[in-house]
């Protein structure tokens, strides 16, 4: 390579990766690097499965008696586990306390689950507060001690499906083991294994004759063994107001991007209401409202052209945070990102990148799939060349024609991750076609040369 | 052979290789390979793992760019190329100036958001599947290209000031 030919910025990033790239390797790891290794391995605090998955699963069971997949349990014994279920289907919301055993690692830990439709809230012993809605994916993460609040999407842990879970468990028979007492109550036992996020756990379930309800469940990771947690306290239908699942900042409270240090030990904690599973992984920090601002009327959708490497209607990239408010507004909601903000209009579908120096930067106009996501208006306006949301590969491609570079996008066993990105790079657009539904799905505007996803390979 | 045992095992040697690239320091690359296995095993006790090889590689990349940071209080003080080797010439010199890129795209990494330093090495560095990053990284496939491009941008920023010493030698 003649260094001396190359003159652009991204030359001398190329140059520099290429060279980090085919760097020589250093010979290793050495086979005491490896002992040394596992020892640790071994050695650190955590290695069990303790709180998290534990409280997983123990959530996830209460979800399971909640729906359909329990209803195939066939029990028998004075109560039909079908009734149960029959029960269970009927009622509106729960509060359980959750108690996960002391073990070689921990001391006992509790905490207050309640479920009222769609969302849930788990408020742990030492001071953590998450508060989740399963339909969006958002939750909130609250650290009442430090004052610190955390919104995030979680993507379902584990690659989980929790309808596959059930079809799991359904497959099972539990099984009836007669009665016991708790707490001057005589409760009918009922026992089975159940599958969540692929891992065994053995669940007993106490139901109380009269309600035909549970009133605890007991689970362990193995078979004869105390069990790990317990969901104790279990009630139903109690009334549970609205507040206790608003998921706004607090005042007072300071929003961070991640709780790390406080909330590492519940980052997998799932909370679930009926029909899916939201987890509190603090990945993207999201501070959207629960409700999108209104629609854009359709004299404010004439301003919404989006531009090719120029901008949106009289707004061009490069103008700064004053000016694109005195055009769009109040954004609904704003992230800082290093020295960039992202700006978020929920109603126009719109989320634009500022950079404090250099101005807009970005425009990224939302569709169904990530709108849906973010409780965002899909983008109703079009650009220069009436390509919108919902635009077709062909309508792009006669709009703007073939001289663009194609990224596919993937993830194994997530079929409904797979997006085609078309980059025209020298126009400064990149539009997303959504491969499930051969649309366009989401549309972003940059300062041309636009260069996303892997990038060429230098000359050798 | 136990679980442990298995995931050093297996997975060690391109954990290695990742680390290496970004620390180029036998020591340094030690204790960083140590500390990136214990945190997956911390990960790993509270999530299932699909991809351990791409979590791993997320997890030792991130270790990577935070060992630069700490040996990088005091940052190298940049002399232009000219200036330290005025009498060399042709390939020798452009070796060097590409190792001065390389030198520098390490400084300009912590320089950018861990995310997106993470996202960079893991696809122009360790030439992963922008799938399994996003898998790894447990973001939306599309975030990545954003993530990417953000970094991308940042970091040509930082470079560009080393233009004006190679065009000198043009």
């Amino acid at each position: 390579m003649n260094i001396s030919e190359k003159s652009g910025d991204g030359d001398i990033l190329e140059i520099a990766t290429w060279h980090l790239r085919d760097s020589p390797a250093i010979a290793g790891p050495s086979a005491e690097l490896i002992d040394r290794t596992v020892a640790a391995m071994r050695q650190s605090p955590q290695h069990k499965r303790p709180w998290t998955t534990i409280s997983l699963m123990a959530a996830s069971v209460l979800l399971a008696i909640g729906v359909a997949g329990w209803l195939l349990f066939r029990g028998s014994g004075e109560i039909a586990f079908a009734d149960v279920m029959r029960q269970v289907m009927q009622t509106k919301s729960f509060q359980a306390r959750i108690i996960q055993e002391a073990n070689g690692h921990e001391p006992p830990k509790s905490a207050r689950l309640s479920v009222k439709g769609s969302h849930g809230r788990f408020d742990t012993d030492d001071g953590l507060i998450i508060i989740a809605d399963s339909d969006s994916g958002y939750s909130i993460t609250l650290d009442t001690k430090a004052h610190l609040a955390c919104r995030a999407f979680g993507p379902l842990v584990g690659n989980c499906d929790i309808y596959a879970e059930l079809r799991e468990i359904a497959s099972q028979v539990p099984k009836s083991i007669g009665k016991k007492e708790f707490n001057g109550r005589m409760l009918n036992g009922f026992s089975g294994t159940v599958t969540f996020v692929k891992e065994h756990a053995f669940a007993t379930v106490w139901v109380d004759p009269q309600t035909k309800l549970p009133a605890r469940i007991e689970l362990s990771q193995k078979p004869d063994r105390q069990p790990e947690s317990v969901i104790d306290d279990l009630k139903f239908d109690v009334p549970l107001d609205d507040s206790l699942f608003d998921m706004s900042v607090p005042k007072g409270y300071e929003l961070r991007s991640s709780l790390l240090i406080r909330a590492a030990s519940v980052r997998s904690t799932t909370i679930t209401g009926r029909g899916s599973t939201a987890s509190t992984m603090p990945t993207i920090e999201i501070p959207l409202p629960n409700t999108p601002a209104p629609a854009p009327t359709a004299q404010e959708l004439q301003n919404l052209v989006l531009k090719p490497g120029i901008g949106i209607g009289e707004l061009k990239l490069g103008d700064k945070k004053e000016q694109i408010e005195a055009v769009l507004g109040q954004p609904q909601g704003a992230m800082r990102e290093g020295p960039a903000e992202l700006l978020e209009y929920s109603g126009k579908g719109l989320i634009l990148v500022v950079n404090a120096k250099s101005g807009l930067q970005m425009i990224m106009a939302q569709g169904p799939s990530t709108s849906s996501k973010s409780r965002m208006r899909p983008f109703a306006g079009t650009t220069d060349k009436l390509v919108r949301i919902g635009s077709t590969l062909s309508e792009i491609e006669m709009a703007y024609g073939k001289d663009y570079t194609v990224v596919e996008m993937r993830v194994e066993n997530h079929p409904e991750v797979h997006d085609i990105q078309l980059l025209y790079q020298q126009l400064g657009l990149m539009a997303i076609i959504n491969k499930q539904t051969n649309r366009c799905d989401e549309l972003i505007v940059v300062p041309p040369p636009f260069v996303a996803g892997p990038s060429t390979q230098p000359s050798p | 052979m136990d679980e442990f045992d298995r995931v050093v095992t297996q997975h060690g040697p391109a954990v290695w290789q990742t680390i290496c690239r970004l620390l180029k320091n036998r020591e340094d690359a030690a204790d960083c390979f140590q500390e990136t296995f214990v945190q997956y095993v911390q990960f790993a006790g509270k999530t299932n793992v699909d991809y351990p090889l791409a979590l791993l590689k997320r997890i030792a990349t991130r270790r990577a760019i935070d060992w630069i940071r700490k040996r990088s209080t005091a940052r190298r003080k940049q002399v232009p190329l000219d200036e330290q080797y005025p009498s060399l010439e042709g390939d020798a010199w452009n070796g060097l100036a590409a190792e001065e890129f390389a030198e520098s795209l390490l400084d300009a990494l912590q320089d950018i958001p861990a995310d997106q330093a993470t996202v960079f090495c893991m696809t122009q560095l360790e030439q992963m599947d922008p799938g399994q990053v996003a898998a790894a990284m447990g973001i939306d496939a599309r975030h990545v290209a954003v993530l990417l491009h953000r970094a991308r941008a940042k970091l040509q920023g930082r470079l560009a000031k080393h233009l004006p010493t190679i065009r000198r030698r043009s």
